[in-house]
């Protein structure tokens, strides 16, 4: 079933529809621009725009503009850093997690199961807050700089995340490819990495970039 | 293990904080999602650039910077309130956006067919939506609406470090670093007390999915 297209579910509005539709934008338009006019007026009385609040964002002769921007690209750098460690580490354990998922044994698949649908439901926060805390409790060796306990919430989060993902590829894949790959005398680590996790990445980019 | 026994009673109240702020927010979100939904399928233009404009804002938004603008922007423009009042409207402003894409999802899995019978039958936009989109749409939506509500869950765990007082994080580090508690077991008390919330929503799921697939 294909989703039908937005025209189907109505019909073009006719001159009256179209004049009601026109009439009711007005006010709507007007309604809210008279809110926003209250809030921005509210705003221009405490003095939220003057030109001294926002100068050192945008006036570049302001002593404040260097430093200030300097730390947002700073900041940025930092998101950019945390994000691409996240990313690398967690496609990596991810992916090891969901393979290891369909092809452990019985009688250990239910741990693995386990440990993503437990990790599944922390908050990232949380899990942030715990690497930040408990680390050094265990070793002082591991005080790290404190984007490191960041990117180690992240992984931990996403890692699973990233493995459901994988794993719906895994199962998307026909099975008929897995069966020709072993009827050509792949082993089933082979078959996994030559032929079925190319597929299952192709089949879930969409998931994986969202 | 002691530090979570003895504080149980924290940690207690610290769930029931956590599950009303997720009530509340859920409930909201649930209202504001249906409502953006109808106005992004509906036949009005504005109404579409709406709903395309609030979600795309919302979801681009990260929350925290949303719970930042609501607890310290609202206050500057003179609208005081709790903060667990703000955390809620952040918190369901944030979700009503993804309850919005899934209902959507749900409204372009209702088949054509359906569409046009009632609109044969003489339904305006609005009855069609009421009678016969809407309540298809839900039903195959309940899975993504599910983990849009244990994301949502998970998601409040942020306001408690926004100065919303005695949710589970809020407590949590309330222990660690004012009480001094070690931080192992007190935060493996916390990410254990949402898994009382999460873990029943996920199994929830499991049941409705295999629900829904034998209705298919």
């Amino acid at each position: 079933v294909t989703a039908p297209p937005p025209g189907l579910r109505y019909d073009p509005p006719g001159p009256r529809g179209r004049r009601r539709v026109a009439a009711g934008t007005a006010v709507a338009v007007v309604l809210v621009l008279v809110v926003a006019g209250l809030a921005l007026a509210r705003l221009a009385r405490q003095g939220q725009f003057a030109w001294s609040r926002w100068a050192p964002l945008l006036d570049p002769r302001d002593p404040s503009f260097r430093p200030l921007w300097h730390f947002l690209i700073g900041g940025l750098g930092s998101t950019l850093l945390a994000a691409g460690a996240t990313i690398a580490c967690s496609l990596v354990l991810g992916t090891l997690l969901a393979t290891l998922r369909t092809v452990s044994a019985r009688w250990y698949r239910w741990a693995v199961v386990g440990l993503i649908e437990l990790l599944r439901g922390v908050p990232v926060v949380i899990a942030i807050f715990f690497a930040s805390r408990v680390l050094p409790e265990i070793d002082p060796a591991l005080d790290l700089p404190l984007i490191w306990y960041v990117v180690i919430g992240l992984v931990v989060y996403n890692s699973v995340v990233i493995a459901e993902i994988v794993g719906a590829g895994l199962a998307a894949v026909p099975r008929g490819q897995a069966e020709a790959a072993l009827a050509v005398g792949l082993s089933r680590g082979q078959s996994l990495r030559l032929v079925l996790l190319p597929q299952a990445f192709w089949i879930m980019l969409p998931a994986l970039i969202s | 293990v002691d530090a979570v026994l003895d504080n149980l009673d924290v940690y207690v109240s610290g769930l029931f904080t956590t599950l009303r702020l997720c009530l509340w927010s859920g409930a909201i979100a649930l209202v504001a999602g249906t409502v953006m939904a109808s106005f992004r399928v509906s036949p009005v233009p504005v109404l579409r650039g709406v709903g395309t404009a609030w979600v795309t804002t919302l979801r681009n938004t990260p929350l925290t910077v949303i719970l930042f603008f609501i607890a310290f922007g609202l206050p500057e423009i003179g609208l005081r309130g709790s903060y667990s009042g703000f955390a809620i409207a952040g918190l369901s402003l944030y979700t009503s956006a993804f309850v919005c894409e899934a209902l959507r999802s749900g409204v372009n899995a209702v088949s054509a067919g359906q569409v046009e019978a009632a609109r044969s039958i003489g339904l305006t936009f609005s009855q069609a939506l009421r009678h016969v989109i809407l309540p298809q749409a839900f039903r195959s939506s309940i899975p993504p609406l599910v983990s849009v509500v244990i994301a949502m869950i998970k998601n409040s765990a942020v306001a408690g470090f926004f100065g919303v007082a005695g949710d589970l994080s809020a407590n949590g580090q309330s222990l660690t670093s004012a009480q001094g508690y070690a931080a192992l077991p007190v935060l493996t008390g916390v990410v254990i007390f949402f898994w009382f919330l999460t873990v029943p929503a996920g199994l929830l799921l499991a049941v409705v999915e295999r629900r829904v697939a034998v209705i298919r």
